[in-house]
């Protein structure tokens, strides 16, 4: 053991000799022009650049030193890696009370139709947040493809309304901006609401044009055939539906957030 | 019979057919439905991802005009529109803190709710208030010989109903068998089809339909039976899509007012029978009776 943990000391004490300007995973940050030697490694012009350097000086392919040639990502989690306060800020949400009493069982990842295509399942989302783990949750593909289904709210035998917590994550996740720009399934929520917010109700065939307007616009080409359809079954209308009194309904939105100390953010 | 009615923007949309089937079949049962004045969107899945507490707002305004019209229920046909409606009511009675909002914001529009508008399901309505009995007196063309696939989908009987069972609902079985149609053993009756995922996600929200599609073909059914214009949409627009991806898994998927009408003798242009993408075959010969 000793011999080893000297052995790595060694190596590591020789590359940083042999390579001043500081390593890899640094230069990765600082770097932008990247090489592509293979579909495995990428490198900088800068990490070319000392290899072929170490190279001369070394002597040789055996003193290469190969850290240099791996992006490392770390699996594991540190504690520092926690938001602390994130936990109870999701429980103070209204239904979300029941958070803490998950025993892990993993009913509600054993009952999601769309746990299969889950970075993490609804039982690993409900740990992370229980444990304070804000990032890895709000940026997991989770929240967004919980389909509303309420198949994890209703077998939950610990009565911990999960559907409730997916939607208290994908509102800050929204929030905070953290969703690639243009993932449709946050698009379409924020056009949702604007939708409503100005006209009280919502015009689907122009919600699905600004929905490909906002994210893909080749996919609107490709669903030529069920616009088309959509026209020949006489179900396509593009005229605005609104509600009479939308200044009261804006009236009445306005004030929905005031006076509970939460900032009024316009989404 | 009295009812308030919420059509909700599905049913003046892509699912205006849920509408045109429901009204005339809701009206040869005697059942008077008024549509709520100047009612606006629920919010959905969608508004509640974005904010909550606007989310309840929205939703209660509707409440309570259907408070201030009269002491009638109110009725909501599309599952997303029963959900959320059923969702603020729970919410509102159960977090000071939201009916403190959502009293603050109605007051704002001098509009009062105190919580007495039970919202009712057109399944549960048929079911339970109209009767089986009722319904049986009322057909004239039994729908002997077809073969339906009763598919509820998630939000109709999760996780606020009270009128059937969450995993195992009966009422569209009943109600179905009762017009003289044979109902299919349809186990995935309550998975879930997607939702809107079919349409921003469509590798995961496509496969799910095409389970629901294939198993009702699997099971000899002619016709897939739904009380959700979402589900409706997913399950009858995008099969030429999916039949593309994973083989063919074409059925026609109609709503179970629309199979009701067909049994009371209303002509299949008058039930909306003409918006589906894959339409539904003609009814089978009526067996020579004795």
């Amino acid at each position: 053991m000793q011999a080893k943990k000297q052995g790595l000391c060694g190596r590591r004490a020789a590359s940083n000799s042999a390579f001043p300007w500081g390593d890899a995973q640094k230069m990765a940050g600082l770097c932008q022009r990247k090489v592509r030697l293979s579909a495995a490694h990428q490198l900088s012009l800068k990490e070319l650049r000392g290899i072929i350097i170490a190279w001369f000086r070394g002597g040789g392919h055996s003193q290469r030193p190969r850290h240099i040639m791996m992006r490392i990502e770390r699996r594991i989690k540190y504690e520092g890696d926690r938001v602390r306060g994130f936990a109870k800020e999701i429980m103070s949400v209204s239904g979300c009370e029941q958070l803490q009493s998950c025993i892990q069982c993993g009913t509600c990842s054993g009952t999601c139709p769309l746990s299969i295509y889950m970075d993490f399942s609804p039982r690993q989302v409900v740990a992370l947040v229980r444990a304070d783990f804000k990032n890895e949750v709000l940026r997991s593909h989770t929240v967004w493809l919980c389909a509303s289904c309420y198949a994890c709210t209703v077998e939950c035998p610990r009565q911990i309304r999960i559907t409730d917590i997916m939607y208290a994550l994908k509102q800050r996740a929204i929030q905070e901006g953290i969703y690639p720009k243009r993932f449709p399934i946050a698009v379409l929520a924020k056009e949702f609401y604007e939708m409503v917010r100005r006209q009280g109700r919502i015009t689907e065939m122009l919600l699905v044009m600004r929905l490909f307007l906002k994210t893909n616009w080749g996919a609107a080409l490709g669903s030529w055939r069920l616009g088309l359809g959509v026209i020949r079954t006489g179900r396509f209308g593009i005229r605005p539906e609104h509600i009479e009194r939308r200044a009261e309904l804006a009236a009445m939105l306005a004030t929905a957030n005031s006076g509970d100390g939460k900032p009024k953010e316009r989404v | 019979m009295k009812y308030s009615y919420f059509p909700g923007c599905s049913l003046k949309g892509l699912g205006r057919a849920y509408e045109e089937s429901l009204l005339p079949v809701m009206q040869h049962l005697g059942v008077e439905l008024v549509e709520l004045d100047d009612w606006n969107c629920c919010g959905a899945t969608a508004y509640m991802s974005v904010d909550e507490t606007k989310a309840a707002v929205l939703a209660a305004r509707n409440l309570a005009i259907a408070e201030k019209a009269g002491p009638h229920d109110l009725m909501a046909p599309c599952s997303a529109c029963y959900l959320v409606l059923n969702k603020t009511k729970h919410n509102i009675a159960d977090f000071p803190e939201i009916n403190a909002a959502v009293q603050r914001a109605l007051g704002n529009a001098n509009l009062t709710y105190s919580g007495n508008v039970p919202v009712r399901h057109p399944l549960d309505v048929l079911v339970h208030d109209v009767g089986l009995d009722a319904i049986k007196e009322k057909v004239v063309r039994p729908l002997k010989g077809l073969k339906v696939a009763p598919y509820y989908g998630c939000q109709t009987v999760r996780p606020y109903a009270t009128f059937d069972d969450a995993w195992n609902p009966t009422t569209m079985d009943r109600l179905l068998a009762t017009v003289g149609a044979e109902v299919v053993h349809f186990p995935l009756k309550t998975k879930c089809c997607g939702g809107s995922l079919t349409g921003t996600v469509p590798e995961a929200g496509l496969r799910l339909t095409y389970i629901l599609l294939k198993e009702a073909v699997r099971r000899g059914a002619d016709v897939i039976a739904t009380a959700c214009p979402l589900c409706q949409f997913n399950l009858d627009a995008y099969q030429d899509q999916i039949n593309r991806r994973w083989g063919p898994a074409r059925i026609a998927t109609v709503y179970f007012t629309q199979l009701m009408g067909l049994a009371f003798g209303l002509s299949p242009k008058q039930l909306g029978l003409k918006r589906n993408f894959v339409p539904m075959k003609p009814l089978p010969a009526e067996p020579a009776t004795v």
